[in-house]
């Protein structure tokens, strides 16, 4: 456990050195949230389409589209996305509040608006905390 | 309000390319795979105009059971985290384009 820890931590600070990419990613409470290296879109239609030789690659770039339309289609009808194995998605309201403007302090007031959520899937979340098995 | 699951997403694969129900599926699949595949191995998925995926690493902690106040240690460990694009915020906050009433037909 404790070696594991540590090895995570090691890896933590390399990759954070070497993650001086243009999409390297963004702070959020002082913490850093990604490790600069990932997939984009583009690179899962690739990989998809190498695993479907059959198909054309601008056609599963359409099926790829489809999808995540089809998810942000049923969050603007303010539906629940259910996708077992992988996570769900829902919306949430927030109220109209008072808010500020941190350079110049005034007080701003911020509409009610609905945000996105996402929870990870129970066999996802498992999957996480094992050891990669890449 | 109406879930949506797998099997919506398939149909409306099916429907936009002329693809088998199987196949549909088994595309559906595989793109949820190749996602979760590559948060297991901890890097992120950026999606545009959707959304990030990114894995955090949480350290250990001590936590309370809230209903008995017994201290509980949370071992250190890694969390998903998901953060919507501004395309798909602004999405959301936009009120359905006339579509709202065809949320059982189409899909």
């Amino acid at each position: 456990m404790k070696t594991e820890l540590h090895s995570d931590v090691q890896q933590n600070v390399n990759s954070v050195a070497n993650c001086f990419t243009p999409c390297s990613g963004w702070r959020t409470r002082g913490k850093l949230f990604n490790r600069g290296i990932g997939m984009i879109k583009s690179e899962l239609i690739t990989r998809l389409a190498l695993a479907n030789p059959h198909l054309y690659q601008r056609d599963i770039e359409r099926i790829v589209n489809t999808v995540f339309d089809e998810i942000s289609d049923a969050l603007q009808r303010g539906d629940r996305v259910e996708l077992r194995g992988f996570g769900a998605f829902s919306v949430k309201s927030r109220p109209a509040r008072q808010g500020r403007n941190p350079r110049t302090g005034q007080a701003v007031s911020i509409a009610a608006k609905r945000v996105p959520f996402f929870k990870t899937g129970k066999e996802l979340r498992e999957r996480l905390n094992h050891k990669p098995d890449q | 309000m109406n879930t949506v699951t797998r099997a919506h997403l398939c149909e409306a694969v099916y429907q936009e390319v002329g693809l088998s129900r199987n196949e549909s599926s088994a595309l559906v699949e595989s793109i949820l795979a190749e996602i979760c595949d590559e948060l297991v191995a901890g890097h992120t998925v950026k999606i545009s105009s959707f959304g990030t995926f990114s894995v955090r690493e949480k350290g250990g902690r001590i936590g309370r059971n809230p209903k008995t106040g017994e201290e509980v240690p949370i071992a250190p460990r890694r969390v998903l985290s998901f953060r919507a694009s501004h395309v798909l915020k602004d999405h959301i906050n936009h009120a359905p384009a006339s579509g709202d009433n065809d949320a059982d037909g189409t899909r």
